[in-house]
């Protein structure tokens, strides 16, 4: 039972890394281009989006992307690494891009409970606080390497989703959602009020991670023209995403993720087919908590300041919106969301009064409109063909 | 005959009201019909035996072993597997996911063995599937081809099917099925009962159903129980059942 | 002292409980949580201010009716507003989500209640500034014998009260509040006696936005400053109180507020610090009611479905 070959011209075969190559031009200029540009390139690819999946082209594209995934993988690291040098070396831009990079670290973690469980979350940014605080306390109060911070800052968040994911036990739907609102209240206001996490003031002087002894915040030459140091948090935010992108995808074809699916519709069936809810339900919370945690601890590294205000209502609902927008249960369309919500955000910062209401529009006109996300989840399917 | 189910004065009351009273029967390998009037216990019967409710008195045994206590999830392991009077797939789900859901119980893959390596998972999960197939092939041909589509494209019967597929595909000891010919014509029902005697032919399951065509319940039931207000009013085969009066008066009201 | 805080924890508690009211009303017809009544209740407010500053600019309404007249008129005036938007919140955010998944509406309206605030946040002249809330209820005392009970606490007292009592009366007496009470109960059962069930939710929704409407100008009363962004701690606070109250069940959602603004306004109190804490204590309320008695004090405790 092998899978027909849909490809059949030569040149069909290069086609999914012309997209991936196609995806970074368009976001390089979305990113260097004028507000306008950056409007246009977006609203062109949510259309394209809409139409290829109304014209089964995605699903065409996915199964031609399985079929040449390594290549695929190869094209899309080389992108990577060029991305600084695409963004034309400028430390904004770059800037943009780490940020896109935390952020859809922070949506993949919320969407194991948003998109496959089918349980809003609304503190997404107090574990993504809970990540950057415990790095920053760890690597400021006590001296310790940041990366012992971003250790401990998995360590402390797996167990903090366990206390965020037990009222999902016992509750689910509206009060699920209005404990995870009081949970993200609570967090806000305990941080203001400890004078030893830095209450309203925030830490300042978080120091960077370092890589065989040289700081990631140091600016490098190359070829005689400087590097900003953002170039090298691009690299480590990025070698994360990716590897958090395989993570949720391969938790997406298990077993696990079937199961999560399986509680969103129906725990009673659920747990008539052998799923032991209290296990598999804070295992999506745990995962989902250290992915917020990862990203956290680079954010916090990366500002090297963290105040109580990045990590408030309103950002858990930006997130909460990247899930929505990039399509829920789908690890791709999340990615592509939170890296499109943070570029429009950050190109619309002269308008930052009006940034919730934009929000907020969009997560309503993306709820009437298209509830699935613009990359809806994939039927699974399995590779049942021998191994090539 | 080895007892594969004993109960012994199960019970659970909702607040007032006794849903089932003390009720001991046990069963051995067999098809066991369960009947009685409406709200007369069957559902929460089968409730209490696959560990949806936990009983407020009394004890289950399967297969000698104390399964009053367990979690839904563990008596499914334990190898009771079950279907709704209401069809309940998962309807956002391919049919094929419904069917690999059944045989979570017998996946031993845990989470980080998912995400270090593929290939243990790959190897489990081409074995699952090509369970999953053989065990939908024998209901129905058919869905083997419609393996990737949505369960809402499937008509009501096969859905049925699958219900029942997705509970049999563990392989099972015992089959709890409640009106698994609910909604269904005369000749779907047909099909259904055929299908079962097919199973049962070839799996030796034990099986407890519950029905209210009196024609399924002859042409299947080795043995019957009729429950009546929550207690065990008759039980025997089909032949000695029909002829009881008091039988007679439970359906058809004094 | 323990006068004081009691008379400021049942001031609070009127506060809350309008909007806890609405929060009940909305789920019992919709069996969905309309997450942004604290925002629609402060937009009440902020219609007061507009129609005042209206009213003053003109002095029409001073120079022909008296001052209790134009006050009323400004309240009600205010209220119908209300209702207005409260309906147009339902086509626009909640009518498009009958039938799907509850959640949405839930993302949906938490998200128009941030776009009201906005909103009035852009277009209101100064709107992201404190606003003081005209005096229109006087904050002299009754009587110099009796501390704390000024004109003003005492008609926001007497006028929840009376708001409740009318509310009784409607959903008791009258032919459509007794529908809004069986579609409460049973949706299937009472669609089939023929009640005609968006009639019912129109209903309600205009009721409840007349009773957010209420409740806005005594919240605006009560705190004399309002800003644009009060709405999210009442929508919380409102919602919690008609959780802990039991979901869905009008005079649970008094009782509620009631309790949360004794646990804010004791904890503020006798606790040293307190200050800081009070809506945590109030949260961590909620979360003991939803873990360990999620029926609320005086909802039902309904059997789960299998």
């Amino acid at each position: 039972m092998t899978e027909n070959k849909i490809y059949t011209h030569k040149i069909e075969k290069l086609l999914p890394s012309l997209g991936v190559v196609v995806f970074f031009a368009a976001l390089a200029v979305a990113i260097t281009g004028s507000l306008w540009s950056t409007l246009i390139i977006l609203i062109g690819m949510t259309g394209l989006l809409i139409y290829g999946e109304k014209h089964g082209q995605v699903d065409r594209a996915y199964i031609r992307v399985e079929e040449r995934r390594s290549s695929t993988l190869t094209v899309l690291i080389i992108c990577i690494v060029l991305l600084p040098f695409i963004l034309k070396g400028n430390s904004y831009f770059l800037h943009i891009a780490v940020m896109a990079g935390i952020y859809a670290i922070v949506a993949l973690g919320l969407n194991f409970q948003i998109g496959s469980m089918g349980q809003v979350n609304f503190a997404p940014a107090a574990m993504f606080g809970v990540g950057a605080y415990t790095s920053a306390m760890v690597t400021v109060r006590l001296g310790a390497s940041p990366w012992i911070g971003l250790i401990a800052a998995m360590i402390v968040t797996a167990g903090m989703g366990i206390v965020f994911g037990f009222p999902a036990l016992k509750t689910r739907g509206f009060y699920f959602s209005l404990v995870t609102i009081a949970l993200q209240t609570i967090f806000i206001l305990l941080v203001v009020n400890t004078e030893w996490l830095g209450g309203p003031n925030g830490i300042p002087g978080i120091p960077a991670f370092s890589l065989f002894g040289q700081s990631l915040k140091k600016s490098g030459m190359l070829l005689g023209t400087p590097i900003p140091y953002q170039m090298n948090y691009i690299y480590l935010t990025f070698t994360l995403l990716l590897l958090l992108i395989v993570i949720s995808k391969r938790l997406y074809s298990s077993r696990i993720g079937l199961a999560w699916n399986a509680i969103e519709e129906d725990e009673i069936v659920a747990s008539t087919q052998g799923i032991n809810l209290t296990k598999v339900k804070l295992l999506s919370f745990s995962i989902g908590s250290v992915f917020a945690g990862i990203a956290g601890s680079l954010y916090a590294h990366y500002t090297s300041f963290i105040g109580v205000e990045d990590f408030d209502f309103n950002k858990s609902l930006i997130f909460i919106c990247m899930v929505l927008l990039g399509g829920m249960d789908n690890p791709i369309g999340v990615t592509i969301g939170a890296i499109m919500l943070t570029v429009i955000d950050e190109k619309l910062r002269i308008f930052a009064d009006y940034r919730m209401l934009m929000y907020s529009i969009i997560l309503i006109v993306v709820l009437v409109v298209r509830s699935q996300g613009l990359l809806p989840k994939r039927n699974r399917k399995y590779p049942l063909g021998e191994e090539n | 005959m080895d007892t594969l189910l004993h109960t012994k004065n199960l019970t659970i009351h909702f607040g007032g009201l006794i849903a089932v009273d003390s009720v001991s029967c046990s069963m051995g390998n067999e098809v066991l019909g369960l009947i009685g009037p409406n709200g007369s216990g069957k559902t929460t019967f089968l409730n209490l035996v696959s560990g949806i409710y936990s009983s407020t008195g009394g004890k289950i045994e399967f297969q000698g072993q104390d399964i009053t206590r367990l979690k839904t999830h563990e008596i499914r392991s334990a190898g009771i597997a079950r279907t709704f009077q209401t069809n309940r797939l998962c309807e956002k789900l391919t049919v094929l996911d419904n069917m690999l859901l059944g045989l979570y119980s017998k996946q031993n893959t845990s989470w980080w063995k998912v995400i270090l390596s593929q290939k243990t998972h790959y190897r489990e999960l081409k074995e699952n599937i090509s369970t999953c197939l053989e065990v939908l092939g024998y209901f129905n041909k058919n869905l083997i081809d419609r393996k990737y589509e949505l369960i809402d494209t499937i008509p009501l019967i096969d859905r049925r099917r699958i219900e029942i597929a997705r509970a049999l595909v563990s392989n099972p000891s015992l089959l709890l099925l409640d009106e698994p010919t609910a909604g269904l014509n005369q000749e779907e029902t047909a099909n259904i009962v055929d299908d079962l005697k097919r199973v049962r032919e070839k799996t030796h399951t034990s099986i407890i159903f519950i029905e209210h065509d009196m024609g399924v319940i002859s042409t299947i039931a080795d043995r019957v129980i009729v429950l009546n207000a929550g207690k065990i009013i008759a039980e025997g085969s089909f032949e000695e059942i029909s002829k009881s009066e008091e039988v007679r008066t439970a359906y058809l009201g004094s | 002292m323990l006068y004081a805080q009691i008379l400021n924890a049942v001031m609070l508690g009127c506060t809350y409980s309008l909007v806890a009211i609405g929060f009940s009303l909305f789920f019992g017809v919709l069996d969905t949580v309309v997450f942004c009544a604290g925002d629609v209740a402060i937009f009440s407010s902020f219609s007061v201010v507009f129609l005042v500053q209206l009213i003053g600019f003109y002095n029409i309404f001073f120079g022909l009716f008296n001052p209790v007249a134009a006050l009323l008129l400004t309240v009600i005036v205010a209220a119908i507003f209300t209702a207005i938007l409260m309906v147009l919140l339902y086509q626009l955010v909640i009518k498009p989500f009958e039938n799907k998944s509850s959640l949405m509406p839930l993302l949906s309206t938490i998200a128009a209640g941030i776009a009201l605030r906005e909103l009035i946040g852009i277009f209101f002249p100064e709107g992201r500034n404190p606003r003081s809330f005209p005096e229109l209820l006087s904050n002299e005392r009754i009587l110099q014998e009796l501390p704390g009970i000024s004109w003003r606490n005492a008609i926001i007292i007497v006028a929840t009260i009376l708001i409740v009592a009318i509310l009784y009366w409607f959903i008791n007496k009258t032919k459509i509040g007794l529908s809004i009470q069986a579609v409460s109960q049973n949706r299937e059962a009472a669609t089939m006696v023929g009640i005609n069930r968006n009639l019912v939710i129109y209903v309600t929704f205009i009721v409840g936005g007349l009773i957010l409407g209420f409740g806005g100008f005594l919240i605006g009363s009560y705190y004399a400053v309002i800003r644009f962004d009060l709405g999210a701690g009442f929508g919380l606070k409102g919602f919690s109180a008609a959780v802990v109250g039991g979901l869905g069940n009008v005079y649970g959602a008094i009782v509620g507020s009631m309790l949360i603004a004794f646990a804010e306004v004791f904890v503020t109190a006798y606790i040293p610090g307190g200050t800081a804490y009070a809506s945590i204590a109030a949260f961590v309320l909620v979360l003991a009611f939803i873990l360990f008695k999620p029926e609320g004090v005086l909802g039902n405790k309904s059997v789960e479905k299998v």
